[in-house]
């Protein structure tokens, strides 16, 4: 065959395969962007009166956006579910779509607002023919700021779909191979005497021959470093501001909008529930405040001693009796700052979830350590922005190697190259060499993309049945405010003292401490009323600031009224608690 | 009914006694203040007089849904808008700051009216793009003319906000009691009160000393207990401050109170910011507020380290400069010199947008005299004593604009009550015989400015035969004015591609940034020597080598993203 005929063959050939290979992508059980919007589109075309589709969001490439909603038809709490918002993990975006199933079909007690494919165009990553592991999204950005944009990307060299990477023989290298796993690349220890051998880098040419490998790839932020909390400025991938992306933003605001979200869960990278943060020293000490020297003088305290909270609430509101004293007006008028460490008393109650969370997944095989949470990320926001729960979970961690001679920073990849067979893409590739037109002889190699955080295909439905279902239990935690009971009692003929106790029969208090400090959930009100009545005591509209999980708090006020039957208190919130109640005598 | 409406037409008439609404001309009047919709109409009434130069831009929508406009001069016959450095002055990002929307129709109006008569006006409009955007609080601004008001209330963005966390949003604000268009203060006969009359005018308060009788308790703003709370003004307006709102080193609320809930959770500011950076070619951005005789940089952290030191010293520039040009303004960066704040406007501007930005800070109150020249030089030694002076001020020169008289009113809490003090147009705004000297005092800052703009020059210094078809290139590359091409925290941070000086046409052997002049040590680049990345400083030059092998004509390409474009052709 001369050339130009196996030139036709091979395009006739390309040309009739590709439909197979197309059909093969979406039936492999990881949903697409495009096929995933389908799903859920379909959900809510069967659901149309308990659910939405909310577009909240366009990318720059036109990828929409959308929170899914469940419960539409109910005033309730909420639970706000972010799905692969790094893009890097489709297994986050499968688990979203497996809970709507759950929730849809069991009895619907709370509204659940889904965003399940929190940063699309990094997501289609997973999907196309050549994978590359990126979390950033296509907003072009000019990484290294030279007059181009996007214009050195990697490059798949040989051709095996994926882009991994590349280690290239160089005296000036830092890496040598680690002898206790075939493959293992890390730094040499120059204490030991070693000397590095090999450069790494990802796979790809100089596309731009500015001395450069890859340095400037399509794309863009990484959604979850464009989120408020400890945003860090200047960086590669966050964005050049909170919210910069048009994704982020859309989340932001949305989430504002709807004030009833009470718990947030994300379906990532991390995994809160296994690594709780230790208790630390860093956070802010709430037992001993100190003042600065012009608040100090402006309560007419010591600005060298310190105060708890508690007796700084009480020594403000003395000093200024028109206003409304909370922890959150202390901590912005004392200037602690912000608030970087989870508060202890938040800590304590996820600690025990985070052993339930333990025993409810059962001795299982241990596995890789799951990534830690980020500023910048999501996440983190929830929590100290919004003032919520925020939980974490992860859907696949790789079985651990089991060799303990290999240390605990490269246990990841060491895992990945023991396991290899049994994961996503191959799991590790192993080094081999390439004629690398700029470089020389190289070798090509390494974890292969998305196989440290996803399932193989035929995994996904047993990683999503072990961990999914404890979403059920974490919102068992919830809140759950109510009026427990009334009572009127007579003073004097049309004179009573109206007592109400409000209960709250959940785990968790409302709100966390964390909301108390940054005063961003808005309070519970009790309002109590009825014909001719007149309070004398107390305030027609009383804000609940705190209630504790599974207590009662009591309010009682002192009213005149010619009508005690008439009296009613209501109980009302944005978060969605709500009841009301007529008093006996 | 004729009566009627006479007292009518009265009382609109001499609320709207600082808003006029006399017909607008061209020149702008600025014996006045504009109203939202006058300076909608001033702005549009620029463009009709002066089409080829002034562009009108829809910036996007307030969160009460409110145009927001931008007004852009270009002369199109020097180049295009984005070729030219930018020159970018903003106003009333606080509601109730409305005479910064004069400074920037007033430059507006200058340049333009001034293009054909002035030389040095002529070469600023040439050589530079204007962006104006006199109002970026329009709600505020329009909520400050027509409702009533302090001098100091509709600051915030007009986003709802439970200030006194009873589930209530906005419910309590001031209430206009003597529907006058100000909210002034309110006091009640009370021998129990903390103040008494002022011995020396009775229209002032001043506080009882101890053992001496009471007279007066002071119950503050106008208003009512709209909520039955038991508290009165407890929530009103917003707030979120807009200039809190940015995306630069934003903290959330409880850290510094009006940050909002987000970056740009304000949707007008959200469209502004969008706006400049649609702009890169912006370098200098004044931002006017309305009180203290300031003009600030940043940063405005006092906790940040203090900014590159190239850029300090292009800062000193401008603002000594103002300092002058200004009387009693001080320059200084705002966090250390005033207060702390986080995601400030100007901050933005500055560390995101890569330009040189001021706050400026207008009104003194130490203008408003009523005394002999040698007395000046004595600043008023007590608040009771600056009352006096401003009262004497009112008396005497603004004949009791200023300033209302305490007046009986029935209250429905507190009964029988006296309401009076300061209007709304004054304290934080110079009458309007005192708002030309103002507003062009400031405008010669800006234009201060907008003369220093970086203004390249290229020039090839060598051109020498080293070899067959090859050549040594010194190309220089000068800025003429004290603003450099870009500035040192934009390079620091990577904000975005430096100049960039570029070869075509012949191949570049080597290239790179003459180190010394005189031996012509050179850094030479070593990958893609045809293309080098630069600043050029102000005031100063930077000089290239070039070896280069070729024929015939080459090109020398200089780029910049606030800078502007040269092209060279030289013959080989």
């Amino acid at each position: 065959m001369n050339k130009i005929n196996l030139k036709i063959v091979t395009y006739l050939l390309a040309f009739l395969l590709a439909p197979t290979l197309v059909a093969q992508q979406t039936g492999s059980n990881y949903h697409d962007v495009g096929s995933v919007n389908n799903a859920f589109k379909s959900l809510h075309e069967k659901h149309k009166t308990t659910t939405k589709l909310h577009e909240i969001a366009v990318s720059s490439v036109n990828n929409k956006v959308y929170i899914f909603e469940i419960g539409s038809n109910l005033q309730a709490p909420a639970i706000f579910i972010a799905a692969n918002l790094e893009g890097n993990t489709p297994i986050g975006t499968e688990a979203a779509l497996f809970l709507s199933n759950e929730i849809l079909s069991k009895e619907i007690t709370n509204k659940w607002y889904i965003l399940y494919n929190g940063n699309p165009d990094a997501a289609m990553n997973f999907f196309s023919a050549v994978k590359n592991e990126d979390s950033r999204n296509r907003f072009a950005v000019n990484d290294d700021k030279d007059e181009a944009t996007d214009e050195d990307p990697m490059e798949d060299l040989n051709k095996d779909g994926l882009i991994t990477l590349m280690r290239v023989p160089d005296p000036l290298g830092e890496y040598l191979e680690d002898k206790s796993v075939p493959g293992l690349m890390r730094k040499a220890d120059k204490l030991k005497g070693e000397k590095g051998m090999y450069r790494i880098m990802s796979e790809g040419i100089d596309n731009d021959k500015d001395g450069y490998y890859n340095e400037d790839p399509i794309g863009g932020i990484n959604l979850n470093e464009n989120f408020p909390h400890q945003f860090q400025h200047f960086t590669k991938t966050g964005g050049e501001w909170p919210g910069s992306s048009p994704e982020v933003y859309g989340v932001i605001k949305f989430v504002y909008e709807h004030p009833d979200i009470v718990m947030a869960i994300t379906f990532g990278n991390n995994d809160f529930l296994k690594n709780m943060p230790k208790k630390s020293k860093r956070g802010i000490d709430t037992e001993h405040i100190k003042l600065s020297r012009r608040m100090a003088g402006r309560m007419g305290l010591d600005a060298t001693k310190s105060y708890s909270m508690d007796e700084l609430k009480q020594l403000a509101q003395e000093a200024f009796p028109q206003r409304s004293i909370s922890t959150s007006w202390i901590a912005s008028m004392a200037g602690l700052g912000e608030v970087v460490e989870t508060f202890p008393a938040d800590l304590d109650y996820f600690n025990v979830i985070s052993k339930s969370y333990k025993k409810f997944l059962g001795r299982s095989a241990k596995t890789t350590q799951a990534e830690s949470i980020e500023d910048g990320g999501f996440e983190k926001w929830a929590y100290y922005h919004l003032g919520i729960p925020s939980f974490a979970i992860n859907l696949w961690n790789t079985p651990l190697a089991k060799d303990t001679t290999i240390r605990k920073d490269l246990i990841n990849d060491a895992s990945v190259i023991v396991n290899s067979s049994e994961l996503l893409n191959g799991g590790f590739i192993a080094w081999k060499k390439y004629n690398h037109p700029q470089l020389g002889e190289v070798e090509i190699g390494g974890t292969a993309p998305f196989a440290l955080n996803n399932p193989p295909a035929d995994k996904i439905q047993a990683s999503l049945e072990k961990k999914v279902p404890f979403v059920f239990e974490l919102v068992k935690n919830i809140p759950n405010i109510s009026i427990l009971k009334t009572q009127l009692n007579k003073i004097s003929e049309g004179y009573y003292e109206a007592e109400v106790w409000v209960n709250n029969d959940a785990y968790l208090p409302w709100p966390l401490f964390i909301a108390r400090w940054n005063g961003q959930q808005a309070p519970i009100i009790l309002e109590i009323s009825g014909k001719n009545t007149e309070i004398l005591k107390g305030k027609a509209r009383t804000a609940i600031e705190y209630i504790d999980g599974n207590s009662s708090i009591k309010f009682s006020w002192m009213v005149k009224t010619s009508s005690p039957n008439s009296v009613t208190v209501k109980l009302s919130s944005e978060q969605g608690w709500s009841d009301s109640k007529s008093f006996k005598l | 009914m004729k009566k009627i409406i006479y007292i009518l037409l009265f009382i609109i008439g001499s609320v709207t006694v600082f808003g006029q609404t006399t017909p607008l001309t061209v020149p702008l009047r600025f014996d006045k203040y504009y109203s939202y919709e006058e300076m909608n109409e001033a702005m549009n009434l620029l463009k009709q007089h002066y089409p080829e130069f002034v562009k009108l831009d829809l910036v996007g929508k307030s969160d009460e849904g409110r145009d927001i406009w931008a007004l852009t001069i270009n002369n199109p016959k020097t180049g295009k808008e984005l070729d030219k450095p930018g020159v970018y002055v903003d106003g009333n990002i606080h509601g109730n700051e409305i005479q910064a929307t004069e400074v920037c129709l007033y430059t507006a109006s200058y340049l333009l009216t001034n293009y054909k008569t002035n030389i040095e006006i002529k070469e600023m409009v040439d050589r530079n793009a204007f962006y104006f955007i006199p109002s970026v609080n329009v709600d505020g601004k329009d909520h400050f003319f027509k409702d009533g008001n302090t001098a100091s209330s509709n600051r915030g963005l007009r986003l709802p906000k439970d200030d006194d966390k009873d589930g209530l949003y906005d419910e309590d604000g001031y209430d206009d009691l003597d529907k006058d268009g100000n909210i002034t203060q309110m006091r009640i006969k009370d021998p129990f009160g903390d103040y008494k009359t002022d011995p020396e005018d009775n229209r002032l308060m001043v506080r009882v000393k101890p053992g001496e009788k009471g007279e007066w308790t002071i119950l503050g703003s106008e208003g009512i207990d709209n909520d039955n709370d038991g508290r009165v003004n407890e929530d009103s307006e917003g707030y979120v401050d807009p200039n809190r709102n940015w995306g630069y080193n934003w903290k959330p609320n409880y850290y510094q109170r009006g940050a909002g809930y987000y970056p740009f959770s304000g949707q007008g500011l959200k469209a502004i910011a969008k706006y400049i950076m649609d702009r890169p070619n912006i370098i200098v951005a004044y931002a006017f507020h309305n009180n203290g005789g300031m003009y600030l940089r940043g940063p405005s952290d006092p906790k940040a380290p203090e900014l590159p030191r190239a850029d300090v010293a292009t800062y000193d520039i401008l603002g000594y400069e103002a300092e002058k040009i200004v009387p009693g303004y001080v320059y200084k960066p705002s966090g250390a010199g005033l207060y702390p704040t986080f995601g400030d406007a100007a901050e933005f501007y500055y560390t995101i947008a890569g330009a040189y930005a001021f706050v400026g800070e207008l009104f003194q109150t130490s203008t408003e005299t009523y005394r002999v020249l040698e007395e000046q030089k004595n600043q008023p030694k007590s608040r009771d004593e600056t009352n006096r002076q401003r009262l004497q001020f009112n008396d005497h020169l603004t004949f009791g604009e200023l300033y209302k008289p305490w007046t009986k009113i029935n209250h429905p809490t507190y009964g029988e009550i006296e309401i009076g003090g300061w209007i709304k147009f004054s304290s934080r705004m110079p009458h309007r015989f005192m708002l030309l000297d103002l507003v062009h005092r400031n405008s010669a800052a800006v234009l201060f400015s907008a003369s220093q703009t970086p203004e390249i020059e290229m020039s090839v210094l060598k051109k020498e035969k080293i070899g067959k078809d090859t050549y040594k290139l010194i190309v220089r590359l000068e800025n003429k004015r004290s603003i450099p091409s870009m500035s040192a925290h934009s390079v620091k941070e990577k904000l975005y591609t430096q100049d960039i000086l570029k070869v075509e046409g012949a191949k570049v052997i080597a290239g790179g940034k003459v180190l010394d002049d005189y031996t012509l040590n050179t850094d030479f680049k070593k990958n893609k020597p045809e293309v080098q990345f630069l600043v050029v400083p102000g005031n100063q030059k930077v000089d290239y080598q070039f070896i280069i092998e070729g024929k015939g004509n080459v090109e020398l390409k200089y780029t910049s993203r606030k800078a502007g474009k040269i092209n060279k052709t030289i013959k080989l």
